[in-house]
């Protein structure tokens, strides 16, 4: 049937290239012995590769899951942290076959690769270049919102999926929005369980360890309003530099 | 000057063709073909290098036609898939159908003014034969052996599910 496609489309659009993976040889030399049989006429095919990673695993997964082009199955995020991830001996391969970036451009980045590897230069480029082409400069800017929220930086602007993807590692708790919003936040801190008592969670926030959405929070009086919860409906609780908490309200 | 051929193999894109005159043929615009599975309303990363491969061609002067299989994805394909995929109905291939060319659009140029890219169905023209004509027209023209002797089609014989007939067209 495939190669009848390739028949019908050189007769109604004087197609006369079929390209595809390796695994397609089989179906495209059909096509072309087909042509040459009925039409007399000599077409042409081209294969590519099939893509692997360096250690031969079929490239495109993301822990088993496949990497979807589209925002509702796979984050911005998501996709962005996918190519952050390649690692060294794959992304310049990886660079040349997914960016339209020169070969001039892509070999400078290896050899910032050689000089600085922490830097992940390549890493860098490859997941903008790809994130900017299939999900746009506000996919981009978003993915990388992100990626900074983990370290720290601002989370307002994040939804709660992005919110979800970037702390999936943090505990999470449900917490009901009135037992939440008004109220003093040593009664939020204990509730959430982030400390276990309010004496405690006073003498936390008086110290300058607690931050509610990244944001240092100093003052035991304080009061969590309405327009701090992200995304009409979750906090990000921290303590320290990397122990989050995530209070999902319902 | 560099042709698409050229550009394609300095980027690691191209495992073989099928014929040297190919090198001559790509000087002047052609119109070159990739299909796509439509079984899910959504593309891949696994599909990106055929994405990209279509964008080169496109970008050097040559259209391009994007072809979902909506006939294939109703009837199943070996090529490739160790099991016989789900059938797909007709209205679940239109639906994917709009899914996929939303995501080629970020690619490819669909308004492009000389070589503009297409995305068909090939169940528009599959769809539309008799058994008996197709079995005239195509079915007489591919001998058993060649069919039989294919890796993909061996794997699948081997297998313990076997292969349907209505794959094996």
């Amino acid at each position: 049937m495939q190669a009848y496609d390739f028949l019908h489309l050189y007769d109604t659009r004087q197609c006369r290239l079929q390209v595809g993976g390796s695994d397609q040889w089989g179906n495209i030399t059909a096509g072309i012995d087909l042509i040459r049989r009925l039409r007399s006429a000599e077409t042409y095919g081209l294969t590519f590769p099939l893509i692997s990673d360096h250690a031969g695993r079929k490239f495109g997964k993301s822990e088993g899951n496949a990497v979807y082009l589209d925002a509702r199955r796979t984050s911005p995020y998501a996709f962005y942290q996918f190519f952050l991830r390649i690692e060294d001996a794959d992304v310049i391969r990886l660079l040349k076959i997914f960016t339209f970036g020169s070969l001039e451009e892509i070999d400078a980045l290896q050899k910032q690769m050689a000089d600085m590897p922490e830097q992940r230069a390549a890493q860098r480029r490859l997941a903008e270049h790809v994130t900017r082409m299939v999900h746009g400069d506000r996919g981009l800017r978003q993915a990388q919102a992100a990626t900074d929220a983990l370290f720290g930086g601002a989370l307002e602007g994040l939804d709660a999926a992005d919110l979800e993807a970037v702390f999936a590692d943090a505990p999470s708790v449900a917490l009901s929005a009135d037992t939440v919003i008004n109220r003093d936040i040593v009664s939020v801190t204990v509730a959430a369980g982030l400390c276990a008592s309010k004496g405690a969670a006073r003498r936390l926030i008086a110290g300058g360890g607690f931050y509610l959405n990244n944001r240092r929070v100093d003052d035991p009086q304080a009061v969590v309003s309405a327009d701090t919860v992200l995304d009409g409906r979750m906090l990000v609780l921290r303590t320290g530099k990397k122990n989050y908490r995530l209070v999902k309200l319902h | 000057m560099k042709t698409v051929l050229d550009i394609l193999r300095e980027r690691g894109l191209v495992e073989a063709i099928t014929d040297p005159a190919l090198e001559t043929v790509v000087r002047k615009p052609t119109v070159v073909y990739a299909g796509f599975d439509p079984s899910s309303d959504s593309l891949q990363i696994g599909n990106f290098v055929t994405i990209m491969t279509l964008a080169h061609f496109q970008r050097q002067g040559h259209p391009v036609l994007a072809i979902a299989g909506g006939a294939t994805g109703m009837i199943g394909d070996p090529s490739g898939k160790s099991s016989e995929r789900n059938f797909l109905s007709a209205d679940e291939v239109e639906h994917n159908l709009i899914g996929i060319r939303e995501n080629l659009s970020r690619f490819l140029d669909f308004d492009h003014p000389t070589a503009p890219a297409r995305i068909i169905n090939n169940n528009d023209w599959l769809g539309k034969f008799s058994i008996v004509d197709f079995l005239r027209e195509a079915g007489t023209h591919f001998r058993m052996g060649a069919m039989l002797g294919r890796e993909s089609v061996r794997t699948r014989l081997n297998s313990a599910s076997g292969m349907s007939y209505a794959e094996f067209s």
